[in-house]
C-alpha cells in the first residue's frame, strides 16, 4: 500500500495545489484575460510584501511581545490593512497623471469592484506564497510525514495548505469589500472589513492549542464563507444601487 | 471608444513585457535548481532519495526538529565554506567584468558609428550560437543523464545542433513571432545561468555595479547608449539590438522600408465619421531615439487608417506593426540592452490616427532580472525568491510608468534591481524569521 512516505512528491504537489487553487483560478479567470487588473494585482502584491516586511520590523522592535500571539496578529493585520488604504490613497494621487495611468486605473462600479478583487488577488496570492509554499519548499518538500504535536490529527503541510487556501480566498473577498468601501468613504463598512480580517487572524491562536487545529480550521473557513457571501451579496447590491444612480 | 481602446493596448503591451520577464525569471530558477555535473544516473531506490536531494538548490534548515549534525553534515558544511571562499575571490573578476561591459559598450557605439554593422550582427550571431549550443546542451546533457534517458552522442549531436540552429534564425532571421520570443527568453534565461559559477557576494556587486551604469550609459549625456540612439536617431535607422519584441508581427517579416517609416497594418482602428482609409506615412519621433507613449491621445487624435486599401474590410485581423524599427538587429546584451523602448506610430501632420502601442525590451533587462532572482533564490531560499521576483516587477512597472510620465528613454535595469536588492535584504534579515514564527506556532494573517 501506498503511503505518503512512498509518494511524497504527491502530497507536496497536492497540498500546493490545494493552497494556491484559489488564487489560480480566480486570477485566470478574473485576472488574467484583463491586462489592467494584472498591473493591479502585481502592485498589490508588491504592497503585501511591503507590508509583511514592516509588520516583521515591527516585531522584532519590541522583543518581549514577540511570543503575545494576539499583539502579533493584531499589529500585523493592521499593518496590512493600513498598507492596502495606502495602496488606495496612491492609486487615486497616480489618477493625476492622466490618461495613461488610466489604463491600469478605470473608474465604475464594476471596475472598482473588479480593482479591489485584483488588489485581494494579489494580498491573497503573496500570503500562500510567503506563509505556506516557500516554507514548505524551502525545508520539506520532500517528506511530508510530518505532524505538529499540537495538530496529531491532520498532516502538518495538509493542514498548512488548507489554511494558507482559507486565508487566500479572505484576502479576496476583503480585496472586494475594502475597495468599496474606500471609494465611497463608508468608515463603518473599513472597520469592518478591518474586524474580519482581526477576528479570521485571531481565530488561527487556536492552533496553539493541543488538538486545535481541527475546530480552527472548521471555524477559519465557516468565518471565510460568511465574509466571501457578505463579499457577494454587496458586490451585487452595489452593482444594482450604481445602475440605479446612474438611470 | 478609442480612448478605451488605447489605454487597452497599453495595458496589454505592458502586460505582454511582464509575462516574458516572469516566465524568464521561472525558467532561470529551473536551471539554477538542476542537477550538478557530478551527478550520475542511478536506479536504487535510496541513490534515487540521495539523488532528489542533490536536485534541491536551496539550503536544509531543519525546522521542526532540529538534529544533530553528524561528521558528514560537518565536512559537507566545511567544503561549502571553502567553496565560499573561493567565489569571493572571484570579486575581483567581476570588476574585471564591469571593466569589459563598459568597454565593450563604447567599441559597439564607435562601431555603429563607423558604420561595422555586420560586424556587430556577427559578434551576436556567434554568442547566440555559443549559449544555445554550448550552455543549452550541458543542461540538455545533464537533464537526460540524470533521468537515465538514454542516448548516444550523435543523436545529441544532432539535436543540439537543431536546437541551436533553429533558435539562431528565430532570432536573427524568420520566425513567428511567439517562436522568436520563445528563444529569446532561452537564451536569457541560460545566460543568466552563467552567473551560478560567480560567488553570491561578487554577483550583488555586479548588480550594483550594474545599476550604476546603466543609469550613466542611458542617461548621461556622454553614455555610450545615448550615444547609439542618438546616431540612430540621426541616421533614421533601427537601432542594433538585440530586444524582446512584443509587436505580434512575425519576425523578419515586416516590410517597413528604410528611409521612409510605414506602418503596414493597423489593427482595429476606431471608425470615424469620414470612412475613407488611406495610406499614410509615418514619420516617428526621431530625436528622442525610442518612441515614447503618447497616451494623452483624445478622440480628435483617432481616426481609421489602413495602408492597403483591400483591407478596409478587414477589422481586427492583421497584426500591428512596428512603426519605426524595422526588422530586429542585434547589439551585444551584455552591454546596451537595457533601453525600454516604447514604439508606438504617429502620422506625420495628421492628429487622427489611433494605433496600437507596443514595447521592445533589451535582453539584458532578462538576464539581469533572472541572475538576481536566481542568486536570491541560491543564497537564501524560495521565500527571498518570491519576494525579490515581485519586487523586480514592480519595479518594472514603475519604469513604465515613468516612461508614461517623462516621455523619454530610460534604463530598465535600475529600479527593478534596486528594488529587488533591498527587498532581498529585508525578507532575508526580518521576514524569514517572522514568517517562520507565524508558521511554527500554526498563525495566519
Amino acid at each position: 500500500m501506498e503511503t505518503e512516505q512512498n509518494n511524497p512528491l504527491l502530497v507536496s504537489v497536492g497540498c500546493l495545489f490545494l493552497s494556491l487553487s484559489a488564487t489560480l483560478i480566480w486570477g485566470g479567470y478574473v485576472i488574467m484575460p484583463r491586462p489592467h487588473l494584472f498591473i493591479v494585482a502585481t502592485m498589490a502584491a508588491f504592497f503585501y510584501c511591503l507590508g509583511q516586511m514592516l509588520a516583521a520590523g515591527w516585531w522584532f522592535a519590541i522583543p518581549p511581545l514577540k511570543q503575545e500571539f494576539a499583539w502579533v496578529l493584531f499589529s500585523t493585520v493592521t499593518i496590512q490593512e493600513g498598507i492596502r488604504w495606502a495602496m488606495f490613497a496612491l492609486f487615486n494621487w497616480m489618477k493625476g497623471y492622466g490618461e495613461g495611468v488610466k489604463a491600469f486605473l478605470r473608474v465604475g462600479a464594476v471596475n472598482g469592484l473588479l480593482t479591489g478583487f485584483a488588489v485581494g488577488a494579489g494580498y491573497g496570492l503573496m500570503s500562500v506564497l510567503l506563509s505556506y509554499t516557500s516554507i514548505v519548499g524551502d525545508n520539506y518538500w520532500f517528506d511530508q510525514s510530518i505532524y505538529m504535536p499540537n495538530c496529531p490529527e491532520i498532516n502538518f503541510f495538509v493542514a498548512g495548505a488548507a489554511f494558507a487556501l482559507a486565508y487566500s480566498i479572505m484576502h479576496m473577498a476583503l480585496g472586494v469589500l475594502a475597495w468599496s468601501m474606500y471609494d465611497t468613504k463608508n468608515y463603518v463598512g473599513i472597520f469592518f472589513t478591518y474586524a474580519w480580517h482581526l477576528g479570521i487572524s485571531m481565530a488561527s491562536i487556536g492552533n496553539t492549542n493541543r488538538g486545535g487545529c481541527v475546530y480552527t480550521l472548521g471555524i477559519v473557513y465557516g468565518l471565510v464563507v460568511l465574509l466571501s457571501l457578505c463579499a457577494l451579496a454587496f458586490s451585487i447590491r452595489f452593482v444594482k444601487m450604481s445602475k440605479q444612480v446612474d438611470a | 471608444m478609442g480612448k478605451r481602446q488605447s489605454v487597452q493596448d497599453a495595458a496589454s503591451a505592458v502586460v505582454s513585457v511582464v509575462y516574458p520577464i516572469m516566465g524568464c525569471i521561472a525558467l532561470s530558477a529551473i536551471l539554477a535548481g538542476a542537477p550538478d555535473y557530478s551527478f550520475t544516473c542511478v536506479h536504487d531506490e535510496q541513490d534515487e532519495r540521495a539523488a532528489l536531494r542533490h536536485y534541491r538548490p536551496w539550503k536544509l534548515d531543519g525546522l521542526l526538529t532540529k538534529q544533530p549534525e553528524s561528521a558528514e553534515q560537518r565536512a559537507e558544511r566545511y567544503r561549502l565554506a571553502h567553496e565560499q571562499l573561493q567565489r569571493q575571490v572571484a570579486v575581483v573578476f567581476v570588476g574585471s567584468f564591469l571593466v569589459f561591459i563598459v568597454f565593450f559598450t563604447f567599441c559597439v557605439a564607435m562601431a555603429y558609428k563607423m558604420r561595422f554593422g555586420r560586424a556587430i550582427k556577427a559578434w551576436m550571431g556567434g554568442s547566440i550560437l555559443l549559449v544555445l549550443g554550448y550552455n543549452g546542451g550541458s543542461y540538455l546533457r545533464v537533464l537526460l543523464v540524470s533521468r537515465c534517458v538514454p542516448v548516444d552522442w550523435i543523436t545529441f549531436v544532432l539535436l543540439v545542433w537543431n536546437l541551436t540552429l533553429t533558435g539562431w534564425l528565430a532570432i536573427f532571421w524568420k520566425a513567428p513571432r511567439w517562436f522568436n520570443q520563445l528563444y529569446l527568453v532561452l537564451v536569457a534565461a541560460l545566460m543568466s545561468t552563467i552567473f551560478r559559477a560567480v560567488g553570491t557576494l561578487a554577483t550583488w556587486l555586479l548588480l550594483c555595479g550594474l545599476v550604476v551604469w546603466d543609469l550613466f550609459a542611458v542617461l548621461s549625456p556622454y553614455g555610450p547608449l545615448k550615444w547609439l540612439v542618438d546616431i540612430a536617431a540621426e541616421r533614421n535607422e533601427s537601432l542594433p539590438a538585440l530586444v524582446y519584441d512584443t509587436d505580434p508581427s512575425d519576425a523578419g517579416r515586416e516590410t517597413i522600408r528604410s528611409g521612409s517609416n510605414r506602418v503596414q497594418d493597423i489593427r482595429d482602428a476606431r471608425p470615424t465619421s469620414t470612412s475613407t482609409r488611406r495610406r499614410t506615412s509615418i514619420r516617428s519621433h526621431a530625436d528622442d531615439g525610442y518612441q515614447t507613449l503618447p497616451m494623452t491621445d483624445t478622440d480628435d487624435e483617432c481616426s481609421e487608417v489602413s495602408t492597403d486599401p483591400g483591407d478596409s474590410d478587414e477589422e481586427d485581423t492583421k497584426p500591428p506593426t512596428s512603426s519605426s524599427l524595422p526588422a530586429s538587429s542585434q547589439i551585444p546584451s551584455s552591454s546596451s540592452s537595457s533601453l525600454v523602448a516604447v514604439v508606438s506610430g504617429q502620422i506625420e501632420g495628421r492628429a487622427d490616427l489611433q494605433v496600437k502601442h507596443h514595447l521592445k525590451l533589451g535582453l539584458g533587462d532578462f538576464v539581469f532580472y533572472s541572475v538576481l532572482t536566481g542568486t536570491s533564490l541560491r543564497s537564501g531560499g524560495q521565500l527571498e525568491f518570491w519576494v525579490t521576483a515581485v519586487a523586480i516587477v514592480f519595479g518594472l512597472l514603475c519604469t513604465l510608468f515613468l516612461l508614461l510620465v517623462f516621455q523619454k528613454p530610460l534604463p530598465a535595469l535600475p529600479i527593478s534591481l534596486t528594488f529587488g536588492m533591498i527587498f532581498y535584504i529585508m525578507a532575508a534579515l526580518s521576514l524569514r524569521p517572522f514568517v517562520l514564527h507565524l508558521f511554527e506556532t500554526g498563525l495566519f494573517t
